[in-house]
């Protein structure tokens, strides 16, 4: 176990990565069986997981399809209008926007789609008195909904203003939460939520590739969460910065890779790739 | 009770989903509260499909894959087969479920009790439905005025298009009217001018090295937004040149932006022409046999001098600098590197385009060698459009069919693309050339949509019998007497030709089990020719919509079932690289570049609108589609409203206006302001840009209130319905006004 890993593993990450626990225990039993190769894992010699976003905008053409993917995959319900004058929408994946003809600092013109930055040492989670919001150990900072006691402690401290309120309990346009996502709770009244990079859709896949025995690869990570999948211009890249051959890792390496206020010493694991020209 | 409540959700998020679904939430503060989730008709436990079908809610045609639940669409992704959006989907198509589950569809048809608009409803069963429907459009034939039947058609192709058309023909009715006139009708005409078929053309972004956008559409809302996404996904960038009074807000993509002067595009465009050709850059091959580019004579026997003429002596940079409102040097060098980065290709947004500026955009793509070779303007072949063969009319057909259309295209322009929608008011209202007895709205919901919108609801009112279509109540169907509510495109089949030089066909699918009482309208046209009986039902000897379709895409290579089986399986079709069977216009090779055949509507430039100085109204309006555009608004899908970069929310949609405007007024962003147009004036919101050209409102379509408004305070509203007197075609951006503080 690394440092990152030791300091911050407790019941509950054990509770909440289900997925890798099972992958451990799997690996344990094929070694016993002692033929097949390692399951869950990528590249040789990699079995942890550092989960993370690359955003060219380059290629962004702000056409927010981001944004009402991440809502409809996860739940998050429109406030209507009344709510959306007192500026109360959610959007996991919001749209930053400079004033125009300024800049976002290091990043450049226009807007940007900002999701959490699923930081190496969120200030959130080192401020929430209940425990409810944690690293996990695949990188994504994720929340247990049910703990969450709505202090707002965490908002404050999220210097990129990625956590939301939910000002009023779920609602559907007439009432009828057909669409919603089996695999994504609904959070009441009275709580913070945020991106969680479609943890979901990533404990299935590592489940599939489990029951399947196939490794996941950075080919089946790539367009995972919502926002990956629908980004017409393939401007989003999810992946593993732990596999140092993924998509995403090259793109970190990039010399346009920036971060957003990385002299916080947040260590966001989101990447914008500033445009060339 | 609470630990074993967060030890299942922590475990297993979707086992607990799954049993809420049947159960009520429970009363215990700590437990996440569930909605309670209908139970979809067809339920059963635990099943989970992918469904392929087609998204509907603008004209592009991506394929679709909805992830459905026991019943129940929760997700749309795109359909990786399909190669306009290739697996990825625009936020529009993101929110399609909203459309779906919406609370304000129509349950079935229905026939209004109150006074119009008083939205007081009884309801029908579809065979009473048809049945009045029938006996009261019968007997306009019956009384010999087939003709007095006016379709409002919002879609411009498809089974369900084509057999409307074959209805009113079949029933004598001359008056199929389409939207073109406040669309893509001047890029339909222009394309039928010059290749000799009324087909919206593709851009080939993936090859092109400079794309020179004259509109925004590309970049916010539009077809042309999923091809260039789509080509950029693939890794291509061309420079991108905008020449338009605003920006979106991608502009931050824009390498180069001319804030042209609105109603400056075709000027622009021969400007840019005339370049090519004095300094000898141009390739004039594609043009040599065009009627209209060299000297011509008129039918009546004057000689007119030709486009290439006319460009060369009247479109020089500096003659049109107050038209394009461009420095010359800035066309010229535009010109230039058009000329030297090949290939480069110029798009004239077809949803904004005059004739002119459609046709000009044209001439000069062809002037750069840029048709129907790589990288250029994309012609497509029209493969898969339904061909449901020949049918015999009877007299009275004949009769209303000779009696000429009621919005006044000439009898030379009886096609679909050359209606004039914004002529009917008139005519509904003063009975001319002949009064309208019934008028059907397919796709189409003019009150809220069109120019002029107060003028639409009087002359609805003029009408004894309207029929809405809507699967929504929207401001028309507030207005009808019968409401036959469509499925929405989630519960539907049918089979698509996207066009655009796709070549491909694409399947629609119903996703779900119809949730309210709809019935496709494919379908109730056929029901309701045999309840017309006659030659009427002659012409439609198929039992049902899906046979209908099977008949018309039977001639394909395959035939329908080898088509149908692609369809089913994949989801789109991609129709066999040409072979011999297949016709192609002549030249049309790859590498060769397509000739012209009649390039005379370039000419209608001549009509370069007067720059009109109106001290009184110093602003022009210009109208633009962001991504809550479609015909009767996306302001009905929630999650559109909310798009952050809206900046407000968009039922109440903001007005842009440039900085130096901005403080001439006194104005800054977010204030209130009262924009007033000779029509109307409606308080707003200010958004002060810099993207945007001195002299300019900015007024997104799509906007407004919903549920639907009492008249007039919708934005739109303030539109006029100024019209190109030669085409009839919506010169969008003459529309003055001017801007005050809210007090």
């Amino acid at each position: 176990m690394s440092e990152r890993e030791r300091k911050t593993s407790t019941r509950r990450e054990a509770m909440a990565s289900a997925a890798a626990a099972a992958a451990g225990a799997a690996l344990a039993r094929s070694a016993l069986a002692g033929g097949k190769a390692p399951l869950a894992a990528q590249a040789p010699g990699h079995e942890t997981h550092r989960f993370g976003l690359a955003i060219d905008l380059e290629r962004c053409l702000r056409c927010q399809a981001c944004v009402v993917a991440c809502a409809s995959e996860n739940n998050v319900p429109p406030l209507g209008q009344e709510s959306a004058g007192l500026s109360r929408p959610i959007h996991w994946m919001d749209m930053l926007a400079p004033p125009e003809g300024g800049q976002i600092d290091g990043v450049g013109r226009g807007p940007v789609p900002i999701p959490c930055m699923h930081c190496e040492h969120p200030e959130c989670v080192k401020v929430c008195p209940v425990g409810a919001t944690y690293l996990a150990d695949d990188g994504v900072v994720a929340q247990v909904w049910d703990r969450c006691i709505g202090c707002r402690y965490c908002m404050v401290a999220c210097p990129y203003s990625r956590r939301y309120y939910t000002w009023t309990a779920p609602a559907w346009p007439g009432g009828d939460p057909s669409s919603v996502n089996p695999d994504v709770a609904v959070r009441p009244a009275g709580m913070v939520e945020k991106c969680t990079l479609c943890q979901h859709r990533i404990r299935a896949l590592h489940e599939r590739a489990r029951l399947d025995q196939e490794p996941v690869t950075d080919e089946a990570l790539r367009r995972l969460p919502a926002c990956a999948a629908t980004c017409p211009t393939e401007a989003i890249t999810f992946g593993d910065l732990d596999d140092a051959t993924s998509a995403l890792s090259a793109l970190a390496k990039s010399p346009r890779a920036v971060r957003l206020l990385e002299h916080l010493g947040t260590g966001p694991k989101v990447f914008y790739l500033r445009g060339s020209r | 009770m609470a630990s074993i409540g967060r030890r299942r959700f922590l475990g297993s998020a979707s086992l607990l989903a799954g049993a809420a679904a049947g159960c009520r939430p429970s009363r215990d503060p700590y437990s996440v509260e569930k909605p309670p989730v209908p139970v979809a008709s067809n339920l059963r436990m635990g099943s989970e499909t992918q469904v392929l079908s087609t998204c509907g809610l603008c004209h592009a045609a991506c394929g679709i894959r909805v992830r459905v639940v026991e019943g129940r669409a929760v997700k749309i992704e795109g359909n990786p087969a399909s190669p306009i959006n290739r697996g990825r989907l625009c936020a529009r198509g993101q929110a399609g479920l909203e459309l779906l589950y919406h609370p304000d569809r129509v349950s079935g048809p229905v026939r209004r009790a109150g006074g119009r608009g008083e939205n007081r409803w009884i309801p029908l069963s579809w065979d009473e439905a048809i049945a009045r429907l029938a006996s009261e459009i019968g007997r306009l034939r019956t009384v010999g005025e087939p003709q007095s039947l006016v379709l409002l058609d919002g879609e411009d192709r498809g089974a369900t298009h084509e057999l409307w058309a074959r209805l009113l023909r079949a029933f004598g009715s001359p008056n199929h009217i389409g939207h073109g006139a406040t669309g893509t009708g001047a890029t339909a005409r222009a394309m039928a001018a010059m290749t000799g078929a009324a087909r919206l053309p593709g851009y080939d972004f993936g090859e092109a090295r400079l794309v020179v956008l004259v509109g925004t559409g590309a970049l916010e809302s539009s077809p042309e937004s999923m091809h260039l996404a789509a080509a950029m996904a693939r890794g291509a960038r061309p420079r991108l040149v905008v020449a338009w009074p605003r920006l979106p807000p991608s502009a931050a993509l824009v390498d180069e932006w001319l804030p042209l002067a609105p109603g400056g595009q075709a000027a622009l465009l021969l400007a840019l022409a005339h370049v090519l050709l004095r300094e000898d850059l141009a390739d004039e091959s594609g043009l040599a046999r065009a009627r209209g580019f060299a000297a011509f004579t008129e039918a009546k026997g004057k000689a007119q001098p030709g486009l290439r003429e006319r460009i060369v002596t009247d479109f020089a940079p500096d003659k049109v600098a107050s038209s394009t409102g461009l420095r010359p040097q800035s066309i010229e060098r535009l010109a230039r590197e058009l000329a030297a980065t090949r290939p480069s290709v110029v798009v004239v947004d077809e949803a904004t385009a005059t004739d002119a500026a459609a046709a000009a955009g044209l001439v000069l793509n062809c002037l750069l060698g840029s048709v129907a070779t790589p990288g250029g303007v994309r012609l497509d072949d029209g493969l898969g459009t339904p061909d449901f063969g020949p049918f015999a009319l009877d007299a009275a057909a004949e009769r209303g069919l000779a009696a000429g259309a009621i919005d006044g295209r000439a009898a030379s322009q009886s096609a679909f693309e050359s209606s004039r929608i914004l002529a009917l008011p008139e005519a509904l209202l003063s009975g001319k050339p002949y009064p309208a007895k019934a008028l059907l709205l397919h796709y189409s919901n003019p009150v809220y949509s069109k120019p002029g919108g107060a003028r639409w609801r009087q002359a609805l009112a003029k009408v004894p019998l309207v029929v809405s279509f809507s699967p929504l109540f929207d401001e028309s169907a507030l207005f009808a007497d019968l409401v036959l509510p469509d499925h929405t495109f989630f519960e539907r089949w049918d089979v698509l030709s996207p066009g655009r030089g796709t070549n491909i066909l694409t399947i629609r699918q119903p996703v779900v089990q119809p949730i309210r009482g709809t019935l496709a309208t494919g379908e109730v046209i056929l029901r309701l020719a045999a309840a017309l009986g006659g030659s009427v039902a002659k012409a439609f000897p198929w039992p049902g919509y899906r046979r209908a379709v099977e008949a018309g895409i039977a001639s394909l290579p395959g035939g329908a079932g080898e088509v149908l089986a692609a369809l089913e399986s994949q989801g789109v079709w991609r129709v066999p690289a040409v072979a011999g069977g297949a016709k192609r216009e002549s030249g049309s090779g790859a590498g060769s570049g397509a000739a012209l055949l009649d390039v005379r509507g370039a000419l209608l430039a001549d009509a370069i609108p007067e720059v009109a100085e109106t001290p009184d109204l110093p602003f022009l309006i210009v109208p633009f589609r962001g991504p809550g555009h479609a015909e009767g608004g996306m302001r009905q899908l929630p999650w559109i409203c909310e798009l952050p970069l809206t900046q407000s929310d968009a039922r109440r949609p903001p007005v842009e206006i440039s900085r130096e405007d901005a403080r001439k007024l006194g104005v800054r962003d977010g204030d209130g302001v009262v924009v007033e147009s000779p029509l109307a004036h409606v308080a707003m919101r200010a958004r002060v840009r810099q993207g945007i050209r001195a002299g300019v409102l900015g007024l997104p379509l799509g906007g407004g209130a919903w549920p639907v408004a009492s008249a007039g305070s919708d934005p739109i509203g303030l539109l006029e319905s100024i019209v190109d007197e030669k085409t009839g075609q919506w010169l969008a951006q003459a529309t003055r006004a001017r801007v005050r503080r809210d007090a």
